[in-house]
Parts: structure tokens; sequence; C-alpha cells
């Protein structure tokens, strides 16, 4: 996905009327900031970091309200999970080290009942890191649902939220907007506690006749539906691991380990395997990700080795653009002045001037690894930025290089849990 | 031919420009042309127009002095090498706000508007942002001049559910 934020293209999105703002009869001014053209309310917006205060701007009328839902800026999703105590407290300070404490000490004397992991994917809350403010925000879970979910991130700033017991409800929940949108269950698709990735064709707040493609976390699954639908419907011929999935220009699609590219038919439900020439990946280990990049079809290989002290470490990327004339994947080595923030459900690609200290032709990318399958002390290890043009790395977590200059770019407290991006 | 391109260079070209209330400003031309409205003015006829009044249909001779002034320290700033401390244009910034009302901020919006000036229009609408920033909803509604059109069923309930968003605001 590629966002434009130049505010023209907001503007076209909407009619004027959408924007028109009340007079003050009573001010004696001549002129008065409600005449302001809506792109130059929108500069200001945008001008305004901090979410609280785009929020309090979305409460002045019901105009801006629609206008405040579009200028949020990126954020990393933290999750809250177990740490060791001592580490609780070097991460978070105060932040919520007591339920982590309390799932750390029934996860890992043993006593490991259904009780524990509520104590860890009960949530009340999301947790949203602003990467431009570098400031955390604590924003409530739906009331209907405390207690019984869990989270992820989808995209257009939406939450997957999934059902802990089975029939494992699933839902579209915007935090922002409050919106939930109902998905059928996944019963069929989840057997027990697994990570569910779930993309959407567009912004469920702008389009309505949205579809929804859900990837099972193994990558051996992939189902279809639309709001409204009873159940999901699964999607045949797809071959080997699905890595990655992405809806680029009026499609989904999706890439298996092995960098094939499928286009899913959602008229009768198949994978088709599009006849592209191979990459000709070494033999490694690697995952691949689908970008879009100013209309182009990115894959974006992420190398990884084994370590001794984490499950993986990454060693370089390899960025390939499709070329739809040529049939095949184009090594490119130069994204310009962009970022492309690498994650598991949500890899984006973003003008650099969209973030605070951000760098150009850098992938930040986050450890996908499962917290739940390695000992915390290692979480988010593989967590960091790579320079496309020096194929630099720089390792923000402090465990890694305590040498790098990055390492005040984003607080170490971020660090602590599995992290996604919660993005446009 | 020589000795108009030696007059030429120890003699800037001016341009003048007519703010809104008829009021004639004479200035250099590449502070005018720091303006996208002036430039495209003269597109296509570089030489032929510049002795013309261009007229600034938007933009009060009331703001003129400051704004000129802003290209003129900001075009200074750009050329020279090094670059300025960050803390020197920081306090060009502050001064060039200072005492600006409300009601100035924003007129001076819509002539950088008018006047199609990137860098202008940033740094004004971040001006008016910071004014604006942690403060009530009531506060802003002032400042902007807009009347609450939700019903108060509405505003409770969205003053509810984004409760966390309305802790710890300055003093209106």
């Amino acid at each position: 996905m590629t966002i434009d934020y130049r505010t023209d293209k907001y503007i076209q999105n909407r009619s004027i009327s959408d924007f028109s703002v009340s007079l003050n009869n009573e001010s004696k001014r001549t002129t008065r900031w409600s005449d302001l053209d809506f792109d130059l309310l929108l500069m200001i917006f945008e001008k305004l970091l901090d979410l609280p205060d785009i929020y309090r701007c979305g409460t002045v009328c019901v105009s801006w309200q629609s206008v405040a839902k579009t200028i949020l800026p990126p954020f990393l999703l933290l999750s809250k999970v177990s740490l060791h105590a001592e580490e609780s407290d070097f991460f978070f300070g105060d932040f919520h080290s007591k339920s982590i404490n309390s799932f750390y000490c029934d996860f890992f004397v043993g006593d490991f009942d259904s009780k524990s992991i509520n104590s860890f994917y009960y949530e009340k809350s999301c947790t949203l890191f602003n990467i431009r403010t570098h400031k955390i925000h604590e924003v409530p879970l739906p009331e209907e649902e405390k207690g019984n979910i869990w989270y992820s991130s989808s995209g257009f700033w939406w939450l997957i939220t999934i059902g802990v017991e089975p029939p494992h409800e699933i839902g579209l929940f915007n935090p922002f907007t409050r919106d939930r949108i109902t998905l059928p269950r996944a019963s069929d698709l989840l057997k027990v506690r697994e990570e569910l990735r779930v993309i959407t064709s567009a912004n469920p707040l702008i389009d309505p006749k949205f579809s929804v493609l859900a990837t099972h976390s193994c990558g051996f699954k992939i189902a279809f539906c639309r709001p409204g639908d009873s159940s999901w419907t699964s999607i045949k011929g797809f071959q080997g691991i699905c890595n990655d999935t992405i809806f680029h220009k009026g499609e989904f699609f999706a890439v298996n380990h092995r960098g094939d590219l499928f286009r899913i038919n959602c008229g009768n439900f198949t994978a088709e395997k599009l006849a592209l020439r191979p990459i000709e990946f070494p033999w490694h280990w690697y995952c691949n990700y689908l970008v879009e990049l100013d209309g182009d079809l990115l894959l974006v290989a992420r190398w990884l080795e084994e370590t001794q002290i984490t499950c993986s470490k990454t060693t370089s990327f390899t960025v390939y653009k499709l070329n739809w004339v040529e049939k095949g994947w184009i090594k490119i080595k130069n994204i310009g002045d962009n970022s492309i923030l690498l994650g598991k459900n949500s890899s984006i690609s973003l003008p650099r001037n969209h973030f605070i200290n951000f760098e150009a032709n850098c992938i930040y990318f986050i450890d996908d690894a499962d917290g739940f399958n390695m000992t915390t002390k290692y979480l988010n290890m593989d967590t960091g930025l790579y320079n496309i043009v020096t194929r630099q790395f720089k390792w923000p977590s402090p465990n890694y290089n305590k040498e790098t200059e990055q390492l005040e770019k984003l607080p170490s407290s971020i660090w602590g849990g599995p992290l996604n991006w919660f993005i446009p | 031919m020589a000795s108009s391109s030696s007059s030429s260079s120890t003699q800037v070209k001016k341009i003048t420009l007519k703010a809104a209330d008829g009021k004639h400003f004479e200035v250099e031309e590449p502070v005018a042309m720091e303006m996208e409205t002036v430039k495209s003015f003269f597109v296509g006829n570089e030489d032929a127009m510049k002795d013309m009044v261009v007229p600034l249909l938007n933009v009060s001779s009331e703001h003129m002095p400051a704004i000129l002034d802003f290209y003129r320290n900001h075009s200074e700033f750009r050329k020279r090498t090094p670059p300025p401390p960050a803390e020197e244009v920081k306090a060009f910034n502050e001064a060039f706000l200072e005492n600006k009302s409300d009601e100035q901020l924003m007129e001076m919006i819509m002539a950088a508007n008018f006047l199609n000036t990137k860098e202008l229009l940033n740094f004004l609408t971040e001006a008016a942002a910071n004014r604006i920033k942690n403060k009530s909803v009531e506060y802003v509604r002032a400042f902007f001049g807009i009347e609450n059109d939700f019903t108060p069923e509405e505003e409770a309930r969205i003053r509810a559910e984004n409760e966390w968003a309305f802790d710890g605001l300055d003093e209106d």
C-alpha cells in the first residue's frame, strides 16, 4: 500500500460540502478561520502530530470529524507480553509491568492454564506508539469485547480482533472511530490460538463493499469473505507457504516462500500462479513481503540466518519490482525518498517526510518471530533498519549494538514485546 | 551590451507588487520570484513584462512587509554556506510570530496560500497548529470561530469514547 499524503488527494476524495463549516454570526471579524479553504485546514491538522490533539479537533464539529480521521500518523502497535520482571522494569518502567509480570510468573512457572492466557491476551486496550511524537497511547478496546479478544493490526488503521475461545469470533475494529465490523467466525480456519493475517481491499469506512482476505499464520490456508457472509471461503490452488498478501490495483495477490506470485480470483475462489520468470533465490532461509510503491508492486526478500541466542537474525534484504511487460521481478537498488515499513500484517511504503528522523531508502523491519515460541529475553532482537543503498544495518535494540547512534530514535521501551505496524 | 550587463549586475532589478488595498511595494526580483503566483505571472514573458505592476488581490498591505522580510531572510538562510545554526533560524521565526494575533496569523495564511509559497505556508500552518495544541475543544472552536453542530448526545458519546484524549490539557 502506498498513501499519498498530499492534501489535494484527500480533497479529491471528498466533496467540498462535506467540509462546510458554520460561520459564527456574532463575530465582528470580516474574515474568519472558518473561511479557510479546506486544504489549508488540512495543512494545519497535519501539523498536529499528537493523537489527542487530532482527536479533539475531530470533536469540534461534524465536518472536522471526517477530516480528523484521515490524518493520523503511522503507529507501532505494541503488545503487552511476558518479560522477565527485571527486564520489564528496564524496558517499561511502570508501564504495565504488573500485568506483564503476573503473566510471566504464570507462564514460566509452568502453570499454563487458560487463566494465565487470560491475563495475557484478554486486553482492555491497545497500546500505540506514535512514531512521529514518540508518545505512547492507550486506546480502549470496545466494551463488549473486553475480556475475550486478542488483536493484531490490519491496514487503514484497523485492528483485527480475534476471540480467544472457539468459535473464534473475528471482527475489524477501528480504535479511532470506534467502528466495528463483524466477520465470519474463524473456527474452520483456526484450531488453537494462532495468528491470523487479515487484509481488506479498501478502508471499510470509505468503501462498504470491501472484501477480506485472511491467511493462516502457517501460510497453508487462504480464505476470503465479504461482510455479511456467514462463513469464510477457502481459496483453492495456492501452492507452498503463503508469506504475504496484498491488495494491489483492484486485485488480491499472494506470494509464497519461493517468490511465486498468485493472483486471487474472488469469483471462483482460486489462486492462479502468474507466469513470471522465477527469482533465482540461492539456498537460503528467507521470508517474502509484498509492498506497493508508487503504483508498482515490490517483493522484498528478507534473508535470515539462525543464531545461537535468537530464533533468527536478518542478514540482508533484496528488493524486486514487478515488471508486467517483461513478466519478471527486477532487482532494484534504490527506492528514492521513501521508507518501507515491513511487518507481519502490514507492510507499507511511505514518503520519508512523513516521519521525524526517519531515513530515506531504508527498510524499517520488525521481528516477525512469534513471541510465544521464544524466550522473552530475546524478543524483538531482529528489529531494526536496513539501508538499501549502503546495505548497512542499524539495530535500535540495546541488546544488539550499544554503539549505534540509532538507539535514541525509538525508545528502548518499545522493543519489549511483539510489534506490528499500525498504519494507513 | 557589455555595459548593460554590468549595470544590471550592480543594480538588482525590482518588480512592483500591488497589495489588495492599492499600496505599491518595490521588491527585488529574486525575492518576488519566491512567490509562485508572481513567478507564474511572468512565465513566457520573462523580460517584456517585468515593468508591469503585479496585482496581489488577496494580500493586505498590512502583511506585505513581514511576508517580504520572511522571504528575504529565508532565501538568505538557504544560500548561506555553511548553513545557519538552527538557533538563528528559530530566533527569526519566533520574532516573526511575536505579537501576531490569531486573526493576523489567519490572514497571513490566506495570503501565503494566494502567493503559493510552500515554505511560508508550512511555517504559518505549523504556527497555527502550535496555537491549538493541547487545548480544549471549546478553545479550538473559539479559535477558529466554529459552531458546534453535534447534538449534546453525540458529543457526550464521542467524549466518553475518547476520554483519554481530554486529560491534562493546558488552561485555555
